[in-house]
């Protein structure tokens, strides 16, 4: 069995007007040391996902149906008490906003041992920073910072240090949300390798949301496609980054800046960058369908079914064969 | 060592603001209509003895040789006689203060634990009864009159119920025996202090608890609370450890901002319960023309505010390391 088992999970938040659905029927495994990534654009779904695995939905968020099994346990099945236990402890979660992810007025030292020791009441202080000392080795920043205050911190340091605390209690699982948004290329791009190389070292399973899929691309072994609540396309990344099926999945790659600056322009037909419409999402059909230069009377009027292109690589898409 | 250079700079700021009040005031009382001398000259006096005792007050001599000998007085503490007591200002205030700073510290320490408690429940427990509920009463408390929940008070629980002496801070009585020891009396003084105390406390801890909820409300929103979260801490510490102190800012802001306020309406407060504090003086002494000692009640009730806002610049200091560092 694998460590993580997501099925038909289905999340909606609660407004005054609707019952908005935010993610539709996701279904994926990910085993020990390996990688996915959720891409796609803003407000397709993809952090709902991920705060729905650890349960920190915001208050008017809810799990409609489904499953979550971690190692056996029925996340969201259990109770409070057991699921603050197994928060940090098996399933740590880089942030999208590390800037504000540190409690401006404690020092970042402190955050990471109230983790630390949280989950492990019996540690002394001082093996506990011995901990955080290596912690730092690991992420490269000098260990005479670890009791500076968050806004002592340049905005790299801020995210490595988030990096240093997502692994202080040896993780099965890593959610990371955005972790390099923020942060300018170069820093981008080592931050990106220290979180590749620890994944790999420490055999952690590592879920990567990003809305730039080639970082997702250099990151991960899976790529899921996310498009208006739904995965639209998943499957091994050379497979999804090679030859992508979706229509969608074709116009992110076009918009995709390549290293010459230039659109490399993949699918002639669809060039027009994604966007979400206005019109209101119909449960059943194709979400792309306003869009999709391809779409025929078939989208229109019935729901697209799942397709294998490989064993591994499959789309939801009523046009692909 | 910036958080001593920092509390350095605002004790020399706040000093040039008190030399500004100090130069205000000045300039207010010799605009201000009312002839000083008039109230010390007998009608039977005749011109020449009237002219002399304006001479001997040195009010003959140019403002800005009056203004030097002001600010001279100041800094050597001779504020001069009080008209109406006869007596140096500097000792009435000296009787007075300590009054009104023990019954105002003692309310805006209860009022501010007390709102910041409750403030921080209600918030998170958002828009379940015990929040709509502690919400509505902290407005009404809000809205208070002051002047009117004071006699309302006095009428009840002196009056009627007897439970409180109906004004003044001490009992005579107790205070002539000679057998009395420390304890005794300070219970007289809080068994008077407890209606003022009341009034004080149910006027402000109404703001302190609007304000605390916004702003955990705020503060609850924050990434860093979802990160505590994530880590598997309790509710709990996620409030009180992370939410809280955070919160606790833009209260303590609004302590100092308040402060002044709160003084103006201890006037109305110690008048009320007849108070001897600093604030009932004033009224006293601006009704009956007592120039000196009115004067010194104004310096000295903006020093203790100017003071208080020094203090509480210290506590956000500690409370926030992003000034500090």
């Amino acid at each position: 069995m694998a460590l993580l088992e997501v099925e038909n999970l289905t999340i909606a938040y609660k407004t005054r007007r609707e019952t908005a659905i935010a993610a539709d029927r996701v279904n994926f495994s990910l085993e020990r040391g390996r990688s996915v990534g959720i891409v796609g654009e803003s407000g397709c779904g993809k952090t709902t996902l991920g705060m729905a695995l650890l349960r920190l939905l915001p208050s008017n968020g809810f799990v409609k149906k489904g499953r979550v099994t971690f190692d056996g346990m029925d996340l969201l099945s259990l109770p409070d008490t057991r699921m603050q236990r197994v928060r940090w402890k098996r399933i740590a979660m880089i942030f999208q906003a590390a800037m504000n992810a540190w409690n401006p007025v404690q020092r970042i030292g402190d955050q990471i041992l109230e983790a630390i020791r949280t989950h492990d009441p019996k540690i002394t202080k001082a093996e506990a920073v011995k901990q955080v000392e290596q912690l730092y080795e690991l992420v490269e920043i000098p260990a005479d910072r670890i009791f500076d205050f968050p806004h002592q911190y340049s905005g790299g340091m801020k995210q490595r240090a988030i990096i240093a605390m997502a692994l202080a209690c040896s993780p099965d699982l890593i959610i990371a949300d955005e972790p390099t948004t923020a942060l300018d290329v170069i820093v981008q791009d080592q931050i990106l390798q220290k979180i590749k190389a620890i994944q790999k070292e420490k055999n952690i399973a590592l879920i990567f949301i990003s809305h730039d899929i080639g970082v997702v691309a250099g990151v991960c072994h899976e790529i899921m496609v996310m498009y208006r609540g739904k995965i639209v396309e998943a499957g091994r990344r050379e497979e999804v980054f090679e030859v992508p099926v979706h229509p969608y999945t074709r116009a992110l790659l076009s918009s995709y800046l390549t290293i010459d600056g230039v659109f490399e322009i993949r699918d002639k037909q669809s060039p027009a960058p994604p966007c979400t419409p206005a019109e209101p999402l119909s449960k059943e059909l194709c979400g792309y369908v306003h869009l999709c230069p391809h779409a025929s009377e078939a989208c229109r009027s019935r729901p697209p079914q799942w397709r294998e292109i490989t064993p591994t690589h499959k789309v939801l898409c009523s046009l692909c064969r | 060592m910036h958080f001593r250079k920092l509390i350095f700079r605002r004790i020399i700021e706040v000093m040039a603001i008190f030399f500004l009040i100090l130069t205000g005031l000045f300039l207010l009382f010799h605009l201000s209509p009312g002839d000083p001398v008039s109230r010390m000259v007998q009608p039977g006096m005749s011109a020449e003895d009237a002219s002399m005792l304006i001479s001997q007050l040195g009010l003959d001599q140019p403002l800005w040789l009056q203004y030097l000998y002001y600010v001279k007085n100041f800094f050597t503490g001779n504020f001069g006689i009080s008209f109406h007591y006869g007596q140096p200002v500097i000792h009435i205030i000296g009787r007075r203060l300590p009054n009104t700073i023990l019954l105002f510290t003692t309310s805006v320490i209860l009022s501010a634990a007390a709102g910041v408690f409750w403030g921080k429940l209600v918030a998170w427990y958002k828009g379940r009864p015990i929040d709509t509920w502690v919400t509505i009463l902290a407005l009404v408390c809000h809205t208070l009159f002051l002047p009117w929940i004071a006699l309302l008070f006095i009428w009840i629980f002196a009056y009627h119920v007897g439970w409180f002496p109906l004004n003044g801070m001490i009992t005579p009585e107790v205070w002539i025996n000679p057998s009395a020891g420390f304890l005794t009396k300070a219970a007289d003084i809080g068994h008077h202090m407890l209606l003022p105390l009341l009034t004080l406390f149910i006027i402000h801890v109404g703001s302190y608890l609007l304000i605390m909820r916004s702003s955990m409300l705020e503060t609850l929103k924050e990434d860093y609370i979802l990160t505590a979260r994530a880590k598997g801490l309790s509710e709990k510490r996620v409030r009180n450890r992370h939410a809280a102190p955070n919160a606790y800012l833009p209260v303590v802001t609004s302590i100092g901002l308040s402060l002044a306020f709160s003084i103006n309406g201890g006037a109305l407060t110690e008048t009320v319960f007849s108070w001897p504090g600093i604030g009932r003086e004033l009224i006293f002494a601006v009704s009956n023309n007592d120039y000196p000692l009115a004067l010194a009640c104004f310096l000295f009730i903006s020093l203790v505010v100017l003071v208080a806002n020094v203090i509480v610049d210290v506590l956000y200091a500690y409370l926030d390391p992003r000034i500090r560092y």
